[in-house]
């Protein structure tokens, strides 16, 4: 029994120090924003590296959202004759909740674990200590880019992919279901609102903040050897994930409430 | 002769293992000063803690009569301006050519613009006998050797005061470890360098110190000039010199 709680208490302990250690290396990537010298080359290179290489996989995953929603919906709106509403679902889901997320699923898998996986290895040879002795801020020259582009960038592609999402569910909609083109989107955009579109944008802000310090910190801290590498990216992927989930929970909440 | 660096009661754990205890250090201006000592023996722990890069759990490094275990992040940032450090596995950053590694301090800082900055990159190149053929090139794309030419060109970028070799020979061919002994000892005389060597190779401790110091247990526990090394009188320095098994340096295999 003693055992027992002893173990309890070591993992809320663990937990505890892990949080503490976790937000002291977001505040000083964050401080640095504001602090000279600045990474402009390394921005705009995340920037691209988060934004532009990102579009295919969350584009992908859009349209198939999209056109499965509407077929979903078909399915079910048909059984009480409600299938007019299936272009208003299909763009409030897109544009609240399903864009944002699995936009920011798509890129804590994508460029999460590119993150952990570069840094533990820039940390296990050494490159974060030689970057020390250049007299280089590693967390400044590393990291702070990698946050300041992923919570740019992840705006950006929720954009491609609200609109592709809908774009999948007018596809099947019109082009499968019989749906008239005008009559879809008219229904699509009449009850739409900024707010709806808006707080998809800020919630994936915060999931680009989210995947980017994630990323780097389990990177950043990685173990040695090409098992801390491993471990590095998958605890950025998972960890990132659940952190998405949860956090777009609170901020629906927060949102419509 | 002036003490370039003085080390007092410097101590240093990662939790329950004790890697640094109470050590004690002084190296003059000018001095090559090599370190000996088995695997694990806390040899590159100590230079890092000498450089900043981990923190000393107790204990005081002065590095030109100026503390180190407690400057501002600005001090520290201009203190770091004296050292060069040749890391074991070269770290080179693998996402810049090769002149951007050398040239990497001023090209941050930006005191030099690109073409200075490219120029000092392939003067360094040529001191340590690469051409220009290399500068383009990325890491990935050197042999070992060339790797560690290359990172000794970063670290003798700025003319550093005192420069830091991990093991600088570990994974080269006699051949190359004679070329890069012999770069080592013509580039720190050249700048009239301080130098901290850490290795077990004693070929090259024998080529590039002046003086050696022997690490076993996180303390030094011999040092003197480098011809006495193999007649130290010392049990443990002895042992390990003539590479034995026998003797009070007791190795725990069932710890590997």
């Amino acid at each position: 029994m003693n055992n027992f709680l002893a173990n309890i208490g070591k993992a809320i302990l663990n937990f505890l120090a892990s949080t503490g250690r976790f937000s002291a290396f977001c505040a000083t990537a964050l401080i640095n924003i504001f602090r000279r010298p600045f990474y402009l080359k390394p921005i705009l290179e995340q920037m691209i590296e988060i934004g532009y290489y990102s579009l295919p996989v969350v584009g992908l995953t859009a349209i198939f959202t999209g056109a499965v929603l509407a077929l979903q919906s078909y399915v079910g709106f048909s059984r009480f004759s409600a299938e007019g509403a299936i272009a208003n679902v299909v763009v409030l889901s897109i544009t609240r909740e399903l864009g944002p997320v699995m936009a920011a699923l798509m890129v804590a898998g994508r460029v999460g674990a590119a993150m952990a996986a570069e840094i533990a290895t820039m940390r296990i040879t050494e490159q974060i200590d030689a970057l020390v002795t250049l007299s280089t801020n590693p967390i400044k020259y590393l990291v702070t880019p990698r946050i300041i582009a992923a919570i740019l960038m992840l705006p950006c592609l929720v954009v491609v992919a609200d609109i592709i999402g809908v774009f999948g569910g007018y596809l099947i909609s019109v082009y499968h279901i019989g749906f008239s083109k005008e009559i879809y989107l008219q229904n699509s955009f009449q009850f739409l609102e900024k707010m709806d579109v808006i707080s998809g944008l800020i919630k994936s802000a915060v999931f680009g903040f989210i995947v980017s310090t994630i990323g780097c910190y389990n990177g950043y801290n990685s173990a040695k050897g090409a098992q801390g590498v491993g471990k590095a990216t998958t605890n950025a992927v998972v960890i990132a994930s659940i952190l998405i989930l949860l956090s777009n929970y609170l901020l629906a909440q927060v949102f419509f409430s | 002769m002036t003490d370039k660096i003085i080390i007092k009661g410097l101590s240093k754990s990662f939790g329950s293992k004790k890697v640094i205890q109470e050590l004690d250090l002084k190296v003059s201006q000018g001095e090559s000063l090599v370190i000996i000592g088995g695997s694990g023996s806390g040899k590159s722990v100590l230079i890092k803690n000498i450089v900043g890069i981990l923190k000393p759990d107790s204990g005081s490094i002065l590095v030109d009569n100026m503390e180190m275990t407690n400057l501002s992040n600005k001090e520290y940032t201009n203190v770091l301006r004296k050292f060069g450090y040749l890391f074991q596995g070269s770290a080179l950053f693998d996402s810049l050519p090769i002149w951007k590694n050398i040239s990497f301090m001023p090209l941050q800082n930006n005191s030099l613009n690109l073409k200075e900055a490219r120029k000092l990159a392939i003067h360094k190149l040529e001191s340590v006998g690469l051409d220009e053929s290399v500068a383009d090139l990325y890491p990935a794309e050197l042999s070992g050797g060339m790797q560690k030419r290359a990172a000794l060109a970063r670290a003798i970028a700025l003319s550093p005061e005192i420069i830091f070799f991990d093991e600088p020979t570990t994974g080269l061919d006699p051949i190359m470890s004679a070329i890069i002994n012999d770069l080592i000892k013509k580039n720190s005389k050249q700048l009239g360098a301080t130098t901290i060597t850490i290795t077990h190779d004693l070929t090259s401790a024998a080529h590039i110190a002046d003086r050696v110091a022997m690490l076993y247990e996180g303390k030094i526990i011999w040092d003197g000039p480098v011809d006495k090394l193999h007649s130290s009188g010392n049990p443990y320095v002895e042992q390990f010199v003539s590479g034995s098994v026998e003797g009070p340096i007791k190795i725990k295999i069932q710890d590997h």
